[in-house]
């Protein structure tokens, strides 16, 4: 089965974005606009990594974080916070919550994916 | 009563946005001085920011085309109202949170607000025409990008 990776941002762009980048990929891109659908689609799909937004509207990715680091079996989720936001006091803030890395927008396609690469390996599409 | 004069937000304002065009879409901006202004249908889009010591305001004005081909360099597609309006957003917002990142030492954590996007022609007829102060005026890629940004004591 393919891995999943959710995309949590109230931007289309950024989420369409997402998608192309890992077109290549063998993965599944899942889209969510805020931390609320985000989730539901957790609870629905299981990804094996989340890319967060921080800043949405409805329920913003610390919140999200927090809900879903109080649920034992979320705890270990992978979690890279992909933020316009970048800045000292909201990174020490994520990083209680156990994110894995962070990626301050503009991101660079490289940098995103050598982050993703090393929590979940990307085999690039025709690749058994 | 903020101590950081005007001039270091308006520069802070103008490194991002030439930080962000360059990195999202691999474009150049420069500083022109002799536009007043993006002429034509566009987008008018601000964030708001609060500092230790002051709110403030982030605007970002562009036109349709300038929208249209960002789109169709970022992701194969000019895109419809809907998504230039979303790429409006997400713009100002990156500009605001680099600048953010920018002032942080001295400011301490500033705080963004929810990005507000509007078409221009409407904005105008509801706002009046975006005033000079703290507006900077850029070129790229042939296309007329406006920049201001305003700050306040807190409270006012």
């Amino acid at each position: 089965m393919m891995p999943k990776i959710l995309s949590v941002d109230d931007s289309r762009t950024i989420r369409l974005l997402l998608v192309r980048l890992f077109r290549p990929f063998q993965c599944e891109v899942l889209e969510a606009e805020n931390g609320e659908q985000g989730l539901a689609v957790v609870a629905r799909e299981r990804p094996d990594l989340i890319l967060l937004d921080y800043n949405m509207p409805v329920m913003d990715g610390l919140t999200m974080l927090r809900q879903m680091r109080a649920e034992e079996s979320l705890r270990r989720l992978p979690v890279i916070l992909l933020t316009a936001e970048a800045g000292c006091e909201n990174i020490a803030a994520i990083a209680r919550l156990g994110v894995r890395d962070y990626v301050a927008k503009p991101f660079q396609d490289a940098d995103l994916l050598a982050k993703v690469n090393r929590i979940l390996p990307l085999v690039p599409r025709g690749n058994s | 009563m903020s101590n950081t004069p005007d001039a270091v937000l308006t520069s802070a304002a103008g490194e991002s946005l030439v930080h962000v065009v360059r990195e999202l879409l691999g474009w150049t901006v420069v500083a022109s001085p002799e536009v007043r202004g993006a002429p034509g249908a566009g987008w008018r889009t601000s964030v708001s920011l609060r500092a230790r010591d002051w709110d403030g305001a982030v605007t970002l004005e562009f036109s349709d085309r300038f929208a249209s081909e960002a789109l169709q360099g970022m992701l194969g597609d000019p895109g419809d109202a809907a998504g230039a309006r979303d790429f409006a957003g997400e713009l100002v917002n990156m500009v605001a949170g680099r600048m953010a990142v920018r002032l942080e030492s001295t400011e301490g954590t500033c705080r963004l607000g929810t990005p507000d996007v509007r078409r221009r022609e409407d904005a105008e007829t509801q706002e009046g025409d975006s005033s000079a102060a703290g507006r900077t005026d850029w070129n790229c890629a042939g296309h007329s990008l406006s920049l201001r940004v305003r700050s306040w004591p807190l409270g006012v």
